[in-house]
């Protein structure tokens, strides 16, 4: 089953959201996986949100701070393409460019659906 | 298992609540204890006053004042407990503060186990070895505060970057003067170069002992004895070390010293006089070039290579040095000794000496000898001596009272009649002639003027005590040079009994 966007098409499974480091990472723990992921659904979509408010509202000191959380929290799970993204979108926020931001803030939404869309996967085939 | 005897405690500074329960749980599986958690740097400070912790796992970007790089900062300077950083992906200004902050590590999100233990045991070690440091440095620092040498470290650029108490004396200036300046604005004029050079040869790696003099701010000079090593850190030149001691008394008395060892020195050299000294064995340390000349020796230093016994080589008599040696050590000086020494060709040559016991600066105990040639004169003394001898057995002869005086009548010399007609000793030299002849008996010159040749007094002179009228001449005598000397008086016994009748008459 692939319902990945069309536009991450050239992104390994691994490069969304690499499973099997994580796991090897914490001792094959399921359990405490499946509780860092929950709190990646409720707090990750929440910091994107900072981001997109801060970069419409012109807040680019709140926005590279979100983006810095959001990079961290991509990292603690092993989504490796989201936190380079992040990391960009950091950079940018704090150059202040807002055209470079647009394109960057729809990748943004685009990435962590798909992130997210997989690590719901995870905890609903855990059940 | 954990590699540690003891359960480390791990204080964690993050604030997404997803990245803290990941690395605390990483811990707790790791072996370590939580010491707590705090999501900025304000609440990380006020929780580590009572946390107990043994290390603090950071993030960098936090939210409030401090991010985890000014936090860090504050936890070493407070608690001075080593900081281990968490973090994303970081652009290379922030990575350069947290670099600078003095922090123990780094650790990239998602943190793997292997590495942060590998980070907490390499920071709780580095933490180890600086304190150790520190209190080496701190014991190290205040012996160095003990010495009453100078200390002082010159950086790689030649700026002062720690000077102890006994320099900054030295130096007439306090630590904070000291501090970062160049120790050329201290030197004497025209030792600026030397400063300079001197660091030059340290980043060679060269070490160095100089003699550097520095001005107080009174104007004052102070001369040093520099000992200077190159520091290296990390295998690179540093800068240098230096001890300074102060030898700007023992300088000044050197100078004295040696001023006054150049002009015994010279004047050892150059007297016109022999002089000696030798050790209290009779083994020679030094002559002079009079007395190696005196003696026939080519030079001072061939005499002294040549001469190994005194006793048996230069004096004539062994048992004349011996005496010479027991008076020096039982009135510690002599004057005027006489002997008979050996010339190099084999010449007897008489010489006087005065010679004392000297200290040498070692303690050690020599004699030093004054030597003059009295050959000639000893000579010309004996052949007088001869002379004077032949003249008293030539006056002896004569039955007349001959009597040398000096112009003033005092006796030099009395022939044997004359000693014995007036009971003089047998050396009269110094009786007043005047009292014995004239002054106690009746002295007629009219009558006896007429016997009498030009220059010569004649008189009759009759003796109550004596019961005898004598007839006497008293003819000046001159010496070599011609000038009148003395008297040469001849008294001819004329009568014991009838003497008056007869004058008279």
């Amino acid at each position: 089953m692939n319902e990945t966007p069309d536009q991450l098409d050239g992104l390994r499974a691994e490069q969304l959201l690499d499973i099997d480091s994580a796991l090897a990472r914490l001792d094959q723990d399921h359990a405490f996986l499946a509780k860092l992921y929950a709190m990646f659904l409720e707090d990750g979509p929440q910091r994107a949100k900072t981001f997109a408010d801060a970069v419409a509202k012109g807040d680019y000191q709140t926005a590279a701070k979100a983006a810095h959380s959001l990079k961290g929290m991509a990292g603690t799970i092993n989504a490796p393409a989201l936190m380079d993204h992040c990391l960009v979108l950091e950079k940018t926020a704090k150059t202040e460019d807002a055209a470079a931001m647009a394109p960057g803030l729809d990748r943004l939404q685009l990435l962590l659906g798909e992130v997210t869309r997989r690590v719901q996967l995870y905890l609903d085939n855990r059940k | 298992m954990t590699l540690l005897p003891d359960r480390l405690r791990i204080f964690v500074v993050e604030d997404e609540r997803l990245a803290a329960a990941d690395v605390c749980r990483l811990l707790e599986r790791a072996g370590y204890e939580v010491a707590g958690v705090a999501a900025d740097c304000g609440q990380a400070l006020a929780a580590l006053e009572s946390a107990r912790a043994d290390a603090v796992l950071m993030d960098i970007t936090l939210p409030g004042p401090m991010d985890g790089v000014d936090g860090a900062r504050a936890v070493a300077e407070r608690f001075a407990l080593p900081v281990v950083f968490l973090s994303a992906r970081e652009d290379q200004a922030t990575l350069a503060r947290a670099g600078a902050s003095g922090s123990m590590g780094y650790l990239l999100k998602p943190v793997q186990p292997a590495e942060l233990r590998a980070a907490l045991e390499t920071a709780r070690h580095k933490h180890e070895l600086e304190r150790k440091l520190r209190a080496s440095e701190a014991r190290y620092r205040s012996l160095v505060e003990l010495l009453g040498e100078g200390v002082v470290r010159r950086d790689a650029r030649g700026a002062v970057s720690f000077a102890n108490g006994a320099f900054c004396e030295i130096l007439g200036r306090d630590m904070d003067t000291l501090l970062g300046t160049r120790l050329e604005s201290y030197v004497a004029k025209g030792q600026e170069a030397l400063v300079r050079e001197q660091l030059e040869r340290r980043a060679r790696g060269e070490r160095g002992r100089y003699e550097l003099r520095f001005v107080r701010p009174d104007g004052s000079e102070r001369i040093t004895r520099v000992s200077a090593t190159p520091v290296e850190e990390h295998g690179r030149f540093a800068g240098s070390l230096m001890a300074v001691t102060d030898v700007t008394e023992e300088t000044s008395i050197r100078k004295a010293r040696q001023e006054a060892q150049s002009l015994y020195r010279s004047m050892f050299e150059n007297a016109a006089v022999g002089m000696y000294r030798a050790e209290a064995s009779g083994r020679l340390l030094a002559v002079n070039r009079a007395l190696s000349d005196m003696l026939g020796y080519d030079s001072p230093g061939q005499m002294v290579e040549m001469v190994t016994r005194m006793d048996l080589q230069v004096y004539a008599d062994p048992a004349r040095h011996a005496r010479l040696r027991e008076l020096i050590e039982t009135e510690g000086a002599v004057h005027r000794f006489e002997s008979e020494v050996y010339g190099r060709d084999g010449d007897l040559i008489v010489v006087s000496e005065s010679a004392r016991r000297a200290q040498t600066p070692g303690g050690g105990e020599v004699v030093e000898s004054v030597v003059s040639d009295v050959t000639e004169a000893r000579e010309a003394r004996e052949a007088f001596q001869a002379t004077f001898e032949l003249l008293q057995r030539t006056i002896d002869a004569i039955s007349d009272l001959v009597t040398l005086t000096d112009l003033s009548g005092v006796v030099i010399l009395a022939n044997r009649a004359m000693r014995e007609f007036f009971d003089l000793s047998d050396d009269p030299a110094g009786t007043d002639y005047h009292a014995l002849m004239y002054e106690a008996g009746h002295v007629d010159r009219a009558g006896a003027a007429l016997a009498a040749g030009e220059g010569t007094d004649a008189a009759f002179i009759h003796l109550p005590d004596k019961g005898a009228t004598l007839h006497e001449t008293a003819s000046p005598f001159a010496g070599l040079d011609g000038e009148v000397i003395g008297k040469v008086c001849v008294a001819r016994i004329l009568t014991r009994e009838d003497a008056t009748g007869r004058a008279a008459g």
